[in-house]
């Protein structure tokens, strides 16, 4: 026995924003996916995460004007649905302590005599997992620009039409947070052995 | 340059290209300054660390379907909404609707009518397609989803818990393709509409160990052996269709349509 569902009528409209939805927005699946993989930093939440950014943006597509930067669209889109999800969940995303974050630059500018012993032992011996664990606890507004222009390889211009702020705060964040992300893999360096620790 | 000055151009160095007198200019002054050196040393290596073990991935394609039909089920809900929202809705609407329902379920399987098909059996794969065809055609059997691309077909019915995968081959000819899963003796089927301009083609997919002996659906002996032997099986015995059986993986389908059986096997064979 059939159960007989009724039937969608595909109206004409819906047929176009279909067509326009798949040709212009499907094909930045990756970069979103990429993102909210090293966001959450497991493939189900990152999942969900695309899922409802998609769905969002779908509602919304009469919104979205048409020859403006799709990608930052759906990046805020995105945004904005990890920061909303963090909230329903009672947590929030990490708030950037900037006092940390000068201390570790400190520390890294104090300890530092040859980066270059230290690059050598980094690369050979720290896994993807362990550099994947250290971006993923930056805060959230170092760990964003961090993966937009080192993972997506994006310019600083649709870093900061991305997350809709200056160059200029593009630039600061990127430097902190590269240096934040060290700092981390050193410390894990250091209780591994790998590094020395003065 | 001035160490305030190098600072000024270090991320520039490390991640866009400058001028090659700006550059020489930076790199000169590393050489006096431990600490610039060092600055700029440390934003690379976090750069190439990042790189070189995190790179960039493909989307899985579980997630992608899962996206996709995600949006095919949004499709369908908005759908509904406007249809029920409508000016022209009306209680009696919904009566008309609720009676079609329960038309079509007490009337399925319909009686076989040996004008439609030759088979015998009830249970024959080949006899339910033919007479879901007509019920497709009839406007009986309806899809619980339409999509224009068969990625979203296939998303669909991958959330759908079939024991079988569903294949959707594109076909730039068709207006639309329309998708809805049944129960048939416990088991669920997958059932696609190809709107090709005038033509409709209906294929009914199901696992393929339903077939085998003793299981609850049955094909003629001659279907079962060209199958086994060819994987393609044309029946011969209807006049006012055409009926083509083949196998894909553990998958069974079958593809009923009033077009031209040999443009019917062109489409089927090379979408494949």
């Amino acid at each position: 026995m059939i159960p007989v569902v009724l039937a969608a009528v595909l109206s004409r409209s819906t047929r176009r924003k279909q067509e326009d939805f798949q040709k212009e927005a499907l094909p930045h699946m990756d970069i979103l996916y990429n993102y909210a993989l090293r966001t959450t930093g497991n493939v189900e939440d990152a999942r969900d995460l695309l899922q409802e950014t998609y769905l969002k943006a779908y509602r919304f597509w009469d919104k979205y004007e048409k020859g403006t930067n799709i990608r930052a669209w759906l990046f805020r889109i995105m945004k904005n649905s990890y920061i909303n999800r963090y909230r329903k969940e009672s947590k929030e995303p990490d708030k950037v302590d900037y006092g940390d974050v000068e201390n570790f630059y400190n520390s890294v500018r104090a300890e530092y005599k040859d980066t270059n012993d230290l690059q050598e032992k980094l690369y050979r011996n720290l896994l993807g997992d362990e550099v994947a664990n250290a971006l993923e606890s930056l805060p959230e507004d170092f760990r964003t620009v961090v993966i937009l222009c080192d993972i997506e390889g994006l310019t600083y211009e649709e870093i900061a039409e991305f997350i809709d702020r200056p160059i200029g705060t593009v630039r600061s964040r990127l430097h902190r947070g590269r240096k934040l992300l060290q700092a981390k893999l050193l410390n894990y360096a250091r209780k591994q052995g790998i590094a020395p620790n003065d | 340059m001035n160490c305030f000055e190098v600072q000024q151009y270090l991320l520039d160095l490390v991640d866009r290209d400058i001028p090659d007198d700006v550059r020489a200019a930076m790199l000169g002054h590393f050489d006096l300054c431990g600490i610039c050196r060092n600055e700029y040393e440390l934003q690379l290596l976090a750069k190439k660390i990042i790189r070189s073990h995190l790179s960039r991935s493909s989307t899985p394609p579980h997630v992608q379907s899962s996206v996709l039909a995600a949006l095919a089920r949004e499709d369908q809900r908005s759908s509904m909404t406007r249809f029920f929202s409508s000016r022209g809705f009306a209680p009696a609407v919904v009566m008309g609707l609720a009676a079609v329902i329960v038309l079509i379920i007490l009337n399925f399987p319909r009686t076989i009518t040996h004008d439609d098909f030759a088979h015998d059996a009830a249970n024959d794969v080949i006899n339910r397609s033919v007479q879901n065809f007509s019920l497709v055609r009839s406007g009986e059997l309806k899809p619980s989803m339409v999509a224009c691309y068969p990625d979203i077909v296939v998303g669909y019915f991958q959330e759908q818990g079939l024991d079988f995968a569903v294949s959707v081959p594109k076909d730039d000819s068709c207006d639309w393709y329309g998708a809805v899963v049944s129960s048939y003796e416990g088991s669920k089927e997958a059932h696609i509409v190809y709107k090709r301009g005038d033509d409709i083609v209906y294929v009914l997919e199901i696992n393929k160990k339903r077939v085998q002996p003793g299981s609850t659906l049955s094909l003629p002996p001659a279907a079962l052996q060209s199958l086994t032997e060819t994987g393609w099986y044309t029946d011969p015995q209807h006049e006012h269709c055409n009926v083509v059986v083949w196998t894909n993986d553990e998958t069974l389908c079958a593809a009923v349509s009033t077009m031209n059986k040999d443009r019917l096997l062109a489409l089927l064979t090379s979408s494949r």
